[in-house]
């Protein structure tokens, strides 16, 4: 039995295909997306426990697509986490402006992200963390 | 009357004179204000000396014009009186001391004062060797000043000339400031834009990266986990390597080629021959992918460019094409000369390029919004490619632009890259023939640096470049210039076919751009040197072939040039041209040359150190021209001469070396300036019109003119035209002993002249040019 489903979203490839990897090793079940149009489909079809969600993408990206998640009924709940080769403060703020839970700068560390996924669906609210 | 004062010093003083002295040269140190200064010392020297009333007169030294200064900081227009003391401390340089003795009737600037003084102290101003004004000191009562007196005179004299002095080069540091400042502006506004191509290019960076790092450390946690694809993992990061220093070259490169660094290495090549290596280069990604490519040539010919950096190109464009193209696509290459112009169209039958995109291909980092097939992510180059291609097609002075192809239905699919490139690059061997004789003589080299400076004087530009024909590499190169920084001369090379520069080299057409940013023959980036966006390019013609340019830019009063400009720059040189030609010719002869420096370094001193021939003369004498009806030819000769026709003052100047009234000798000298002056551009002359009009520009009307004594119609229009511009410029302007007058004023005396002095045609088409230049009010 999975731990939980997590949708991972980025145009990058590699990065989906390692966190692919990753994410199935420590046991949970992996969805995957290349863009923000598919990613918003896919989490309204099957209600992922988690996000993890690029920023620079074509079409809709990461901020915009987090808004959209954010604002549908079925989605808003589910934790978002960014994660983009944009590091500055600003990127950040905008980033929890839209609503999202937690932020990880490119490059990164996959057994980090893994840490803070559990960390974050072992708690019973993400708004708690937010605020620490 | 003159000051004696060996043996003399200021302590002889009294002790209340001392302080007021003292008082006030430490007053005047520390003030940047000349009120305040002025102030303070007018009311102690009054009070030191027991004197009336003082006065300071301020020489202002571009216009030779006097000013009386108040306190108050209000400037009012002064006409030194004829054999008045001013004139006469002017010409001996030293001050005078009038104790009286010539009784109460002599002159001694009366305007200046309320009573007439009866005795009157004239202190020429000077701090180094410039002159910036007078100092006078009126008695009601004869007066003789006793040796300690004068001593104090002088000092408080220098202390007050040190103060004009450092006015004047605060007012200079202030411009200087606010010029440095503009330039800060700019600078931090060219630094914006880099810092937003530093965050696109980290980002750009950080993706590959992100790859690297993320998989190294799967690998390393799962050295022994067999499950985990360990190999594949290795590859994803060789690749992702590869893909990082891909961008890292591809960076440098575009850095290289935008910022001049790249020189081309043009070889000859057959069209139709490029264009089969490129397509054969890639049928085997296209084959991989299922699409084909068919090449098209439109006529064949040899073109010359630098074949590694444009196959680049090409490469470029037909590796995006296989990529968007759907399986079973085909990508069409076309290749066509038109003209002048060799063109390369690559057409995909991919997604649709949107239309808004269209301009932004060719951004660094433009992100393609155009779907991949599959929506399969693509690492085939980096998003510089565009960015790079189209500077690469810049620097052959080409052209590069996307469109949506057509289809019959008119239905919208694929898009098409295309770029046309000059088919011919360097100069021609004739050229360069005569650019190897030019080159490498030091005279000729003094020449070119005499050149930029005469053209600068003559433009009121501040940056000038005279630049060559290379005669080994074909290319052109800066020869002489004037207000550029050594950075941007030292082995700046160009491209005949690019820049400015180099357009005007191939097109041998006179350019002028009143706005280099928005001009759409050469849209690029204003160069932050240039305060402004306008520039004039001359091509510079020896025995018919280009083998140079002479290009100005940054005129002095900040505003866009104009075709008068343009005009007089295409005049000046063309005699540029011809004595290069002369040289040429005479290739032992050291007198060409020196008569030809001798020539221009006289037009730049007669601009320079006279303030004659002006823009505004040269404009206003083509504008009578074109009321008159000449022909736009004759319009461009009248502007040039009367840009240069008083060159023989320059020598004159040299004679009598002090202004002020003439002697006879010197008014006979005077009088023979117009031959002097063709006798100076002889070495630079070629038309008889010239000559005629600058040796007639003294006669008058009713015959009592010089050198001839012609009469009427038989005064050349062109001489008679110079004579009504040139009184007008000298009744207006300021000089030293004579106020400018009202251009009302100046305008009636025109008319009382028109039949005597002057051509009364020539007087009302004038009249008629400054009331539309707003000079006269139309009631008048």
């Amino acid at each position: 039995m999975a731990k939980g489903k997590i949708l991972v979203v980025d145009d990058e490839i590699y990065i989906v295909h390692i966190l692919d990897f990753s994410l199935g090793m420590e046991g949970y079940e992996v969805l995957t997306a290349l863009d923000g149009e598919q990613a918003f489909d896919k989490a309204r079809a099957e209600k992922p426990d988690l996000i993890v969600l690029d920023i620079m993408m074509p079409k809709l990206d990461g901020y915009e697509t987090c808004k959209l998640l954010k604002a549908d009924e079925t989605t808003k709940h589910i934790p978002v986490i960014l994660l983009s080769a944009k590091g500055r403060n600003v990127d950040q703020k905008v980033g929890f402006e839209v609503g999202a839970d937690d932020y990880i700068t490119k490059p990164f560390s996959p057994r980090k992200l893994v840490e803070r996924i559990n960390a974050i669906l072992g708690q019973s609210s993400s708004q708690q963390r937010m605020q620490a | 009357m003159e000051a004696n004062v060996k043996g003399a010093s200021l302590l002889e003083l009294p002790g209340e004179a001392l302080a007021l002295l003292a008082e006030a040269v430490l007053a005047m140190r520390t003030t940047g204000d000349l009120g305040v200064s002025w102030g303070i010392a007018s009311s102690n020297a009054l009070r030191a000396l027991n004197a009336a009333d003082a006065r300071l007169l301020r020489l202002d030294r571009r216009s030779g014009a006097l000013f009386r200064y108040e306190e108050s900081g209000v400037e009012t227009p002064y006409l030194a009186e004829h054999g008045g003391p001013v004139e006469w401390v002017m010409r001996h340089d030293r001050a005078m001391f009038d104790d009286g003795g010539a009784g109460p009737h002599a002159a001694r600037e009366t305007l200046l004062w309320q009573q007439p003084p009866q005795a009157l102290v004239t202190v020429p101003l000077v701090a180094g060797n410039t002159h910036y004004g007078f100092l006078l000191i009126a008695f009601e009562s004869p007066r003789s000043l006793a040796a300690p007196e004068r001593l104090l005179v002088q000092a408080l004299s220098d202390a007050l000339a040190l103060a004009l002095e450092r006015i004047e080069l605060l007012r200079a540091l202030d411009q200087e400031r606010a010029r440095v400042g503009a330039a800060e502006r700019r600078l931090v506004t060219a630094q914006d834009a880099a810092s937003g191509l530093m965050s696109i290019l980290s980002h750009e960076l950080r993706s590959p990266l992100s790859s690297i790092k993320a998989y190294a450390e799967t690998v390393a946690a799962n050295l022994d986990n067999e499950r985990a694809p360990r190999r594949r993992f290795l590859e994803v990061i060789d690749e992702e390597c590869d893909r990082l220093s891909g961008l890292v070259t591809d960076v440098q490169d575009l850095s290289r080629i935008e910022g001049g660094e790249t020189t081309l290495r043009l070889t000859p090549v057959g069209l139709s021959e490029l264009g089969r290596v490129v397509c054969v280069e890639h049928s085997d990604l296209a084959g991989k992918r299922g699409v084909t490519i068919a090449l098209e040539c439109d006529g064949d010919g040899r073109v010359e460019v630098d074949t590694a950096l444009v196959r680049r190109v090409l490469g470029n464009l037909i590796a995006n094409a296989v990529q968007f193209s759907p399986e079973g696509g085909s990508v069409r290459v076309r290749f066509a000369i038109r003209g002048e112009e060799w063109v390369c169209s690559v057409t995909d039958d991919g997604p649709p390029l949107p239309a808004e995109d269209l301009a932004l291909v060719f951004e660094g980092f433009y992100r393609a919004r155009r779907e991949l097939p599959g929506g399969a992510p693509s690492h085939e180059g980096t998003r510089l490619g565009l960015a790079i291609a189209r500077s690469i097609v810049v620097l052959h002075g080409g052209r590069m632009w996307a469109e949506q192809p057509q289809t019959g239905e008119g239905s919208m699919a694929g898009a098409r890259f295309c770029i046309a490139l000059p088919v011919r690059q360097v100069a021609s061997s004739r050229a360069r023939r005569i650019a190897r004789q030019t080159a490498g003589r030091a005279d000729l080299a003094e020449l070119f640096d005499a050149i930029v400076e005469m053209v600068a004087a003559s433009l009121d530009a501040s940056i000038v470049s005279l630049i060559l024909v290379d005669p080994d590499r074909g290319d052109l190169f800066v020869a002489a210039s004037l207000g550029l920084g050594p950075a941007s001369v030292d082995g700046r090379r160009t491209t005949l076919r690019s820049g400015v520069a180099g357009a005007v080299a191939a097109w041998g057409r006179p350019v002028l751009v009143e706005n280099i940013e928005t001009d759409r023959r050469f849209r690029r980036l204003n160069h932050p040197q240039y305060h402004t966006k306008s520039l004039l390019c001359v091509p510079l013609r020896v025995e018919g072939e280009v083998v140079g340019v002479i290009n100005v830019n940054n005129k002095i009063n900040g505003e866009a040039f104009e075709e008068d400009d343009l005009a007089l720059l295409v005049m000046l040189t063309e005699r540029v041209s011809s004595a290069i030609e002369r040289a040429c010719a005479y290739p032992d002869s050291r007198r060409v040359v020196e008569d030809a420096l001798e020539a221009v370094r006289c037009m730049t001193r007669l601009k320079r150190d006279l303030s004659l021939g002006g823009r505004r003369q040269m404009k206003r004498a083509r504008s009578v021209a074109r009321e008159l009806g000449m022909s736009p030819a004759d319009v461009d000769v009248i502007g040039y001469v009367a840009s240069i026709h008083d060159v023989g003052m320059v020598r004159l100047e040299a004679e009598t070396a002090h202004p002020g009234r003439l002697d006879a000798a010197q008014r006979s000298a005077v009088t023979a300036h117009p031959e002097v002056s063709i006798e100076i551009l002889r070495p630079l002359e070629y038309l008889g019109v010239v000559r005629d009009y600058i040796l007639g520009h003294h006669e008058r009307w009713d015959g009592t003119g010089y050198p001839r004594g012609l009469t009427g119609d038989s005064i050349p229009l062109g001489s008679r035209i110079l004579a009504v511009v040139d009184a007008w410029e000298s009744m207006t302007t300021a000089r030293p002993f004579r106020s400018p007058r009202d251009p009302h004023d100046a305008a009636n005396e025109l008319r009382r002249e028109a039949g005597r002095q002057f051509d009364e045609e020539v007087v009302e088409a004038f009249l008629k040019v400054l009331h539309r230049e707003g000079e006269l009010r139309a009631a008048a």
